[in-house]
């Protein structure tokens, strides 16, 4: 659960803290409007997940963002590890038991869908308010040609 | 499997429940009773934020007032509603409770002191150990052990069961409980528990919910839904920046609505209900659980133990037949057989006295005329008998007589062992009768297999439960009976001990096991069990190491305990699908909503066509309060189950509880968007 909680709240937090601070936050996108929140929401993601790309147009070589995106680095690379491995040594200590019919078993094409589904549908709950604001909206204003 | 509807069954919208239902969800808006649901207590906390804001903007002349008021009256009725469903499964509860708490008025106890004199008390002064005298047409005035006599008792007060009871002096049928009426004879009766801690009122607070604490399982929903809660406020939350950004600042009504449609209110609001809703069901049954841990340990279990006799097999088996060895007349052994049984109270014991009299004329003798002294049978030597003037009578299994025979220095003749052999291959029960160190013969007991048997085990075998028989029969007689039958596996010539170490080793595998037990023999199996089902009729050791007492005393119904555990894991399963599912309707209702005033093409996310922003977001919120109310009949009834294995199930409950948590809450929303718009409410 905790594992699960870090990432939004990593992602999300210093993102809207971000757009809340004109001089620090916002000086440094190239773009108005969806486009610009994007690029603040994708620095963030990007460096949670250890991905390390950058959205273009964002200058990002700032004391606040230098500084908040390590932070968001380095709890997304150590902060994740630490629920994973107490998960894996909770497991460790379980017994085995022995499959029956009654037990669900993990190799069927069903397990996949629930599995996937679970993933996608947390993610996008947390995720679609925000992407509906940038991406989303963005493509949206595209479409009747507006741009920033 | 079929779950017969039982006689105590209540409408599930009882008017009188109803109304008391309808008080007590005002009383639990208290803040400390809504803290243990921490997801309707964000709700309340939302509720009462609205509301003060509501007041205040009305002083200052700002927002909508009548948006904003009806907002916060359907975020209250959120939290009432799941008040009523957690109030309505209590409700169910406390009827149960005021019916038994009439069985258990004031009533007289006559007490017999130990020179003989016979005192009358108030039954609320005995106290454990005293003994007291019941005649026909009195009430029992407590709970305990018939020491002397034999009565017919109506116990219908407690098992709504209205045919009376035989309960009599020794034996396992001997547990009376106080509140039933004595219909015939008189019985002594020695008390065994104290006014305030009887089965009656163990049985009230029980149904009442006073004890309920919150199961494993629910604790570790309560931590998801707690997590995903903290995970929707946390981008609810963040949305109010992201929001300024971009120009389209949201009012504090608005964004809590979008919380409070977004965090799962449907699965928080109905939990602790279906966990009351399942206790009640077993209620129906005529099953008590002692905890709602052991209602869910019952839809996990793995392994079921049943007892043979009883359980598998019509309780009693007959003598059919007399096999003599060679050089004795079956007269001779029927003569022993029939007097090494007259003591003997049990079923079998009588059946051999039936038929020595119908085949051999042998008449019954009157015990206390023949100056004989009765061995009982014991579960060590697992024999019994008689010994008089120099004869010396016993009779058993087959194993127990040849270690008797081979300490008094003899051994059974082979035609005996081939006599037990052909009994038992025929699923018979072959009793060796030996009289003074010599074998006369075999008693052919006939077990008879319930109807309907096998094709129950046939269910369970599709659930993934194995089952197995235990019997105190020897292996080649419980091979020929588990085969007819049906069950997965047996353990034979089964002494408490083996039942013990078998539940051990079950356990020790990881798996879940579940009993049945009315001996006192079987209490430290019954406690050691995951899910110990103790018979009413049974002895008070069994009914305190169990977690579940069965007031028919059925041992079958153990097949529909762990139905009513399924039922209830899956309800709770099927609910909190169905509440995350629904998110995806509400956010393509809410967002386009907040934000299509400033940006327009975001209509396009309005794939619902709602009328206006207000009645999207009015919508969601109603729809949100109203699938409570909606799904209260199924958090009390439970999901429908069938036997079939986890997987199908699984794939079954989510088409239509994952699926249809998708679908409708846009046919849901969008309706009362129409309706709403209709009589211009937004």
């Amino acid at each position: 659960m905790l594992y699960l909680l870090i990432f939004p709240l990593v992602i999300l937090g210093f993102s809207a803290v971000t757009v809340l601070l004109p001089n620090l936050g916002l000086a440094s996108r190239a773009n108005l409007g969806p486009h610009g929140l994007s690029e603040i929401l994708y620095a963030y993601t990007s460096a949670t997940g250890n991905n390390g790309s950058a959205f273009a147009g964002l200058n990002a070589n700032t004391h606040w963002y230098n500084t908040t995106l390590g932070i968001a680095m380095f709890i997304g690379r150590f902060l994740m590890l630490i629920p994973m491995l107490a998960i894996a040594g909770n497991l460790a200590g379980k017994k085995s038991i022995p499959a029956t019919s009654g037990t669900f078993p993990v190799t069927t094409p069903l397990f996949t869908t629930l599995l996937t589904g679970v993933i996608v549908i947390v993610g996008a709950l947390t995720f679609f308010p925000v992407l509906a604001l940038g991406p989303v909206l963005e493509h949206l204003l595209m479409n009747v040609g507006k741009s920033y | 499997m079929a779950m017969t509807p039982n006689k105590n069954r209540r409408s599930l919208f009882d008017p009188q429940i109803m109304k008391r239902a309808a008080v007590d969800a005002l009383v639990k808006l208290k803040p400390a009773t809504m803290m243990r649901n921490p997801v309707m207590f964000i709700v309340e906390v939302g509720s009462v934020l609205t509301t003060v804001l509501l007041f205040t903007d009305k002083l200052r002349h700002q927002g909508h007032f009548s948006f904003d008021l009806q907002i916060t009256l359907w975020l209250w009725f959120t939290v009432l509603f799941a008040n009523f469903a957690e109030a309505m499964a209590e409700g169910r509860g406390k009827a149960q409770a005021d019916a038994l708490r009439r069985a258990k008025s004031e009533t007289t106890a006559y007490i017999v002191r130990s020179g003989g004199a016979v005192e009358e008390v108030p039954s609320s002064q005995l106290r454990v150990d005293d003994v007291v005298r019941v005649v026909a047409g009195q009430m029992i005035p407590g709970d305990g052990e018939v020491i002397e006599g034999v009565a017919s008792v109506d116990e219908s007060a407690i098992t709504g069961e209205s045919a009376p009871v035989i309960r009599e002096a020794g034996g396992d049928r001997s547990a009376v409980t106080g509140g039933t009426r004595v219909l015939s004879d008189v019985i002594t009766v020695r008390i065994t528990s104290n006014p305030g801690e009887t089965f009656l009122d163990r049985m009230i607070a029980l149904v009442e919910g006073a004890e309920r604490q919150k199961t494993p399982n629910e604790i570790a929903l309560n931590i998801l839904l707690s997590g995903l809660t903290i995970i929707f406020l946390l981008a609810v939350v963040t949305l109010q920046p992201f929001a300024v950004y971009s120009g389209a600042k949201q009012t504090v009504f608005v964004l809590i609505s979008l919380l409070v449609c977004l965090i799962p209110t449907t699965i928080g609001g109905l939990l602790s209900a279906i966990g009351i809703a399942g206790m009640d069901r077993l209620v129906q049954h005529n099953v008590l659980a002692t905890s709602g841990r052991a209602v869910e340990a019952a839809g996990d279990v793995n392994t079921l133990l049943l007892d043979k006799t009883g359980t598998i097999t019509i309780g009693n088996r007959q003598a059919s037949g007399f096999i003599p060895a060679p050089g004795v007349t079956a007269a001779q052994l029927a003569d022993a057989a029939q007097l090494s049984s007259l003591p003997d109270e049990t079923p079998e014991g009588r059946s051999v006295v039936v038929l020595a009299k119908e085949k051999y004329g042998l008449r019954g003798r009157e015990l206390a005329q023949l100056d004989a002294q009765f061995i009982p049978f014991s579960a060590t030597t697992r024999m019994s008998g008689l010994d008089m003037d120099g004869r010396s009578i016993r009779k058993g299994a087959v194993d127990a007589l040849a270690r008797y025979l081979q300490e008094a220095g003899s051994s059974l003749p082979s035609e005996v062992r081939d006599a037990v052999e052909t009994v038992a291959r025929s699923g018979g029960t072959p009793l060796v009768v030996a009289e003074n160190g010599r074998a006369l013969g075999v008693i052919h007991l006939k077990d008879v297999v319930k109807g309907g048997m096998k094709e129950r085990f046939d269910q369970l075998r599709a659930m993934g439960i194995r089952t197995v028989m235990i019997t105190g029969d020897n292996p080649l007689t419980a091979a020929a009976i588990a085969r007819e039958a049906g069950v997965d596996d047996f353990l034979a010539e089964a002494k408490p001990k083996d039942k013990m170490d078998l539940i051990k080793r079950e356990q020790a595998e990881g798996k879940l096991v579940a009993m049945t037990g009315d001996g006192t023999n079987d209490a430290p199996a019954l406690a050691q069990a995951d899910v110990g089902v103790a018979m009413n009729s049974g002895t008070q050791a069994a009914k305190e190491a169990g977690n579940m007492v069965d007031l028919d005393s059925n041992p079958t119904k153990l097949i529909e305990i762990v139905a009513i555990g399924k039922q209830l894991l899956m309800t709770r399963g099927a609910l909190t699908t169905f509440s995350i599912s629904n998110d995806i309707a509400k956010y393509f209702a809410i967002i386009p909503a907040m934000f299509a005033g400033v940006f327009p093409v975001l209509n396009a996310l309005n794939i619902m066509h709602l009328h206006s922003s207000e009645s999207a977001i009015l919508s969601a919120v109603i729809f949100n309060a109203l699938i409570i109310v909606a799904l209260i009949p199924l958090a009390l009834r439970g999901v429908s189950y069938k036997a079939m294995s986890a997987a199908a199930l699984l794939q079954k409950n989510l088409l239509v509880y994952g699926l249809g948590g998708i679908i409708v809450p846009f046919l849901g929303i969008k309706l009362i968007d129409i309706l709403i718009t209709a009589i211009h409410l937004a």
